[in-house]
């Protein structure tokens, strides 16, 4: 915060119209993340106590680039996602931390100032279409009424521009199934249609909450390769959240991993699949089963069960499951939380008191 | 959509057909002989065969049956007198044919029905969604106490209370009382004024509290969550998006409740002294009035499976998916 | 030998009605139409299929939860198909069932020691303490900690309360286990443990097992043979390695083809969603309505291959290729060029 413009925009955070190229240093502007989320916290207030969703989350996003967000369940995947858009449901979720999206901070504005953002800068994708969409309305009146009322376009231009992004997404005789309900779609082609949806305000950045899930594999195909091509095509940033390693393979750039709401590992996706610097990530990345390994052979687990979040374990939340914690001296993993920090080169960070490279070590790469 | 109708139609007449016969069965073949209880104290067996066979009782149960559907359908006689259709059938206790004593009687209680139910739905639902949209804050909770109080009131007691205050001691309200809207609106309005306030105090309590629940429940909907990721301000996130789903929920209550209020009407009739179709049913009873009894059920079972049908097709209205 | 399973013709279609009082008659969906399989003893057959293929419909069947509307089920030389519910009862023991959801598959209300007891009493297998001491074995073989026996489902993860339903199974000591997406609830990491067990289970007590998934990678892990199902229809069936590696069905081809694995030599320098590593074979469109499937070969519509003879007739299954008891369903059969 030296320069009187980052000043200025602090100040008045609902300043969206800013332009992030102009008054900076050319350098800067360049590597500027088109999102950054820091030291991000959610925390539900339940019966039983209060759940830490989210705990202490870093990371950022740049245009052009596709960020998987890794994790199981109650891992803070999705619970990240949604509160990059404020949509918790406030009475219940706290919030905390820093969400910066082009230079404003999202998790300080108010409904009314995250409504300028939501549908037009960011688009979110849920996972199941068929739930997302309401069954009352037309896709028309699903896909038009947001934009209309942000443009102030025309009914007749508003479902132009919705056929226009039927088309796109693939789905055919758009003008026909303009008119249809969800319910009226498969599941695939409803998925298309929540695609649709996001690209009706041009965002720059998607996120898409287990876009594929939900549908079978040879339209999770279809659907990846649809999210991929958009992407590439429009320089969109794209934040995946997905529990499957596959998925990530397939279309993402970076990955982050996450386990009981804290980041475990992050780096270009290639280089943590092929060599994870996690315990986690490598049992992650071991467990799942292929088409190419031994077919003979025990699959390998992660032992134990996933944590009881309204009650982690101290220390290093994987500590109980991990199979490397002998290697780290004394009671550390259960006494520390380990600081999630870069390994060498700034795009590689992990959380864990093992030594870099001691899994690579250990039997080189996991993939068979 | 017609055939829908069509099929509906056609669902409801098969229901009519069925309640008829059996309430046919129930009165005629039960002991209690109705043309003894015509025939007055001095009846010799020549004038009891004169009026079994008036009333057609001499003839077998079908045959009966028969002829009281004709008489629903075409009219029919009775003895000298002729019942024009829809006829459904004589009381020889009051001398006149059923169905003109329910055309008496009939607009009366849908005048307490009808201008209960929109009192209930605008007050209840409205309230309800404001309860709900402020939900936990102060509105909310004196919104819930009040309708507490008002679902916990019971209709002879508060109408009797409020007619004392309001009528007899204040004077803010005409009396209580059914004036045919066609001879005199001003006074059919005035007369109304005091049930429908009473009803739907007590009833428009049970919907706030219903819609409070379906809206929130509503709320919690994964489409209600894309309406708001879309930035669609929360007035049409709640009211376009959220609402569209409570309204089928308290839409399906209020079916429901259609057959309650015809229920608990006999109370309503004769605390504000409104001679519907209720009283009528209970003077009926009273008087062992088989004919006007059997008229009495068909005109009830009538109005429930139309309202009946008439919700399920606002239903197709409402959802989409449920167009057959 | 006699196989312990041998289902022939099989088909449910289940009657779809229009209208509330007048209810008529519009048409059927075929959930499944007309397929053939056994099931050796010890052996564990993998049923793989999209969703609507007619799997799960087909493990309802077998364990005659529904009632088939044609074809003939033949367990042990006897047919059940239309069995009643006296004749069932000796059978209940010996097929048991493992549900996908571990949530809704348990009583809240009881324990587990309670859960697990059920098919025994019911049954009335063994005395009371005969049954408890059944139950911590159970508790043992499945891996869970016998001195859980007296806690309720709610205590349990995900992957425990399915290692709960197997004991359940188990319990009975049946000869045939129908594993309905018995790992597709559960989270990568636990799914991999549930999968071991399975098999381990599968092997060192000779169950049979009927283990219907979506999901190839963990059907490979399972089965002996596997049946690739479409639209009701068996289109390919084979032993593993026959089916993973040597399918003949443009189907099964475009199934492997589109699981996203995690592969070697991917990412660096490389487009993502450009293609990993193997060409990769994409279907169009979504799976068609089995109210109303397409004339002839019902795969037709999303085939790469089809062609005129495909709309008009429907290709049998049939033996093809060189692997014993390899059948395709299909007029244009052909291994992918490598």
């Amino acid at each position: 915060m030296v320069t009187s413009v980052y000043d200025g925009y602090d100040s008045d955070n609902s300043d969206n119209g800013y332009d992030n190229t102009g008054s900076h240093e050319g350098e800067e502007a360049t590597v500027r993340p088109l999102l950054a989320v820091e030291d991000l916290a959610v925390r539900f207030d339940t019966e039983g106590g209060t759940v830490q969703a989210v705990n202490g989350l870093s990371f950022s996003l740049r245009r052009g680039r596709t960020l998987a967000v890794v994790g199981e369940s109650g891992s803070g995947k999705s619970a990240t996602g949604l509160a990059i858009l404020g949509l918790h449901d406030r009475r219940r979720a706290r919030i905390s931390g820093r969400v910066e999206f082009d230079g404003v901070d999202l998790a300080g504005l108010q409904e009314r100032g995250l409504a300028a953002y939501r549908g037009s800068r960011i688009a979110m994708v849920f996972q199941d279409a068929l739930t997302a969409l309401s069954p009352y309305h037309t896709i028309e009146r699903q896909l038009t009424d947001a934009y209309r009322r942000r443009t102030g376009a025309s009914r007749r231009a508003a479902r132009t521009r919705a056929v226009e992004m039927l088309a796109r997404v693939g789905i055919p005789d758009p003008v026909r199934r303009v008119a249809e309900y969800p319910h009226e779609f498969s599941g695939g082609m409803r998925q298309r249609v929540m695609i649709a949806m996001a690209l009706m305000g041009e965002p720059d950045l998607v996120i898409a909450d287990e876009p594929t899930t939900a549908l079978d594999v040879t339209v999770q195909a279809q659907i990846l390769d649809l999210l991929a091509g958009l992407q590439a095509e429009s320089d969109l940033a794209l934040l995946l959240i997905t529990h499957d390693l596959g998925v990530v393979s397939g279309v993402a750039h970076d990955m982050l991993v996450m386990y009981a709401g804290r980041g475990v590992e992050q780096g270009p996706a290639a280089e943590v699949l092929a060599a994870p610097e996690h315990p986690y990530t490598r049992g992650l990345l071991r467990s799942v089963p292929t088409l190419h390994g031994d077919p003979d052979a025990d699959l390998t687990p992660i032992a134990g069960s996933p944590p009881d979040l309204l009650d982690p374990p101290p220390g290093c939340a994987f500590h109980p499951r991990c199979d490397q914690r002998e290697r780290v001296g004394g009671d550390r993993c259960a006494t520390e939380v380990p600081a999630f920090v870069p390994l060498g080169d700034p795009e590689r960070m992990r959380a864990c008191h093992l030594p870099s490279g001691a899994l690579e070590a250990l039997e080189g790469s996991v993939i068979r | 959509m017609f055939g829908y109708i069509l099929r509906r139609g056609l669902g409801a007449v098969l229901i009519l057909l069925v309640v008829s016969a059996v309430t046919f069965l129930l009165f005629y073949a039960l002991p209690a002989d109705p043309a003894r209880l015509s025939c007055g104290k001095t009846c010799t067996p020549q004038s009891l065969a004169q009026i079994r066979h008036s009333m057609g009782l001499d003839r077998p149960l079908p045959v009966q049956y028969w002829q009281f559907l004709h008489g629903v359908f075409a009219g029919r006689h009775f003895d000298t007198v002729w019942c024009a259709a829809p006829c459904l059938g004589y009381s020889f206790v009051n001398q006149q044919s059923v169905s003109s004593t329910l055309a008496d009687r009939f607009p009366a209680t849908l005048s307490l029905a009808a201008g209960a139910s929109v009192l209930i739905l605008t007050v209840g639902v409205g309230f309800g969604i404001l309860a709900a949209l402020r939900r936990g804050r102060a509105l909310d909770k004196q919104l819930t106490a009040v309708a507490l109080v008002g679902a916990s009131m019971q209709v002879y007691f508060l109408g009797i209370v409020a007619r004392y205050l309001l009528v007899d001691q204040l004077d803010l309200l005409p009396q209580p009382g059914y004036t045919g809207i066609t001879s005199d609106p001003g006074k059919w309005f005035g007369g109304m004024l005091l049930p429908w306030i009473t009803l739907a105090v007590v009833s428009a309590a049970t919907y706030v509290r219903f819609t409070r629940s379906a809206m929130i429940e509503a709320e919690s909907q994964e489409y209600v969550r894309t309406a708001r990721a879309q930035g669609l301000p929360p007035r049409v996130v709640h009211l376009r998006y959220a609402w569209r789903a409570a309204l089928t929920l308290v839409l399906t209550q209020f079916g429901l409740d259609l057959g309650v209020f015809l229920g608990s009407a006999v109370i309503t009739e004769t605390t504000f002294n409104i001679h519907g179709i209720a009283q009528l049913a209970v003077t009926s009873v009273t008087n062992l009035d088989l004919p006007m009894i059997t008229g009495t059920v068909l005109v009830a079972a009538t109005f429930i499976v139309v309202c009946n049908t008439a919700v399920d097709f606002c239903y197709a209205l409402i959802d989409p998916r449920v167009r057959l | 030998m006699n196989p312990l399973l041998e289902v022939s013709g099989l088909a449910k279609h289940f009657p779809v009605r229009r209208g509330a009082v007048l209810a008529r008659r519009v048409g059927a969906v075929k959930a499944v139409d007309g397929i053939g399989f056994t099931v050796a003893r010890g052996e564990s057959l993998g049923l793989v299929g999209e969703s609507g293929c007619g799997k799960s419909t087909t493990g309802r069947l077998i364990t005659r939860l529904l009632e088939p509307t044609a074809g003939a089920i033949r367990y042990d030389g006897q047919d059940i198909a239309h069995a009643g519910r006296r004749e069932l009862m000796p059978l209940r023991g010996r097929i048991q069932m493992v549900f996908q959801d571990p949530y809704s598959s348990l009583n809240p209300r009881h324990t587990v020691g309670e859960i697990i007891a059920a098919p025994m009493a019911s049954l009335g297998i063994g005395s009371r303490t005969g049954r408890r001491d059944r139950v911590l074995e159970l508790l043992e073989t499945v891996g869970l900690d016998a001195a859980h026996v007296h806690r309720y489902p709610h205590e349990f993860s995900g992957g425990q309360r399915q290692r709960i339903g197997v004991a359940r199974a188990l319990a009975t000591e049946p000869e045939l286990i129908v594993a309905d997406e018995p790992v597709s609830a559960l989270d990568v990491s636990i799914q991999a443990q549930i999968v071991n067990m399975l098999r381990r289970l599968q092997r060192e007590l000779g169950i049979a097992m009927l283990f219907i998934a979506h999901d190839l990678a963990v059907v490979r892990q399972v089965s002996h043979r596997v049946a690739v199902m479409y639209l009701g229809r068996i289109v390919e069936i084979a032993d593993r390695d026959t089916l993973y590696e040597r399918s003949q069905h443009p189907y099964t081809q475009a199934l492997l083809s589109a699981v996203p694995e995690v592969d070697a030599g991917i990412g660096i320098g490389r487009e993502p969603g450009r293609g990993a590593g193997r060409e990769r074979i994409r279907l169009v469109g979504d799976v068609p309505s089995p109210l109303n499937p397409p004339s002839g070969c019902r795969f037709r519509t999303r085939c790469p291959k089809a062609a005129e003879v495909c709309a008009a007739q429907e290709p049998p299954l049939v033996p093809i290729g060189g692997a014993d008891g390899h059948l395709t369903a299909c007029h244009f059969p052909a291994l992918l060029p490598v």
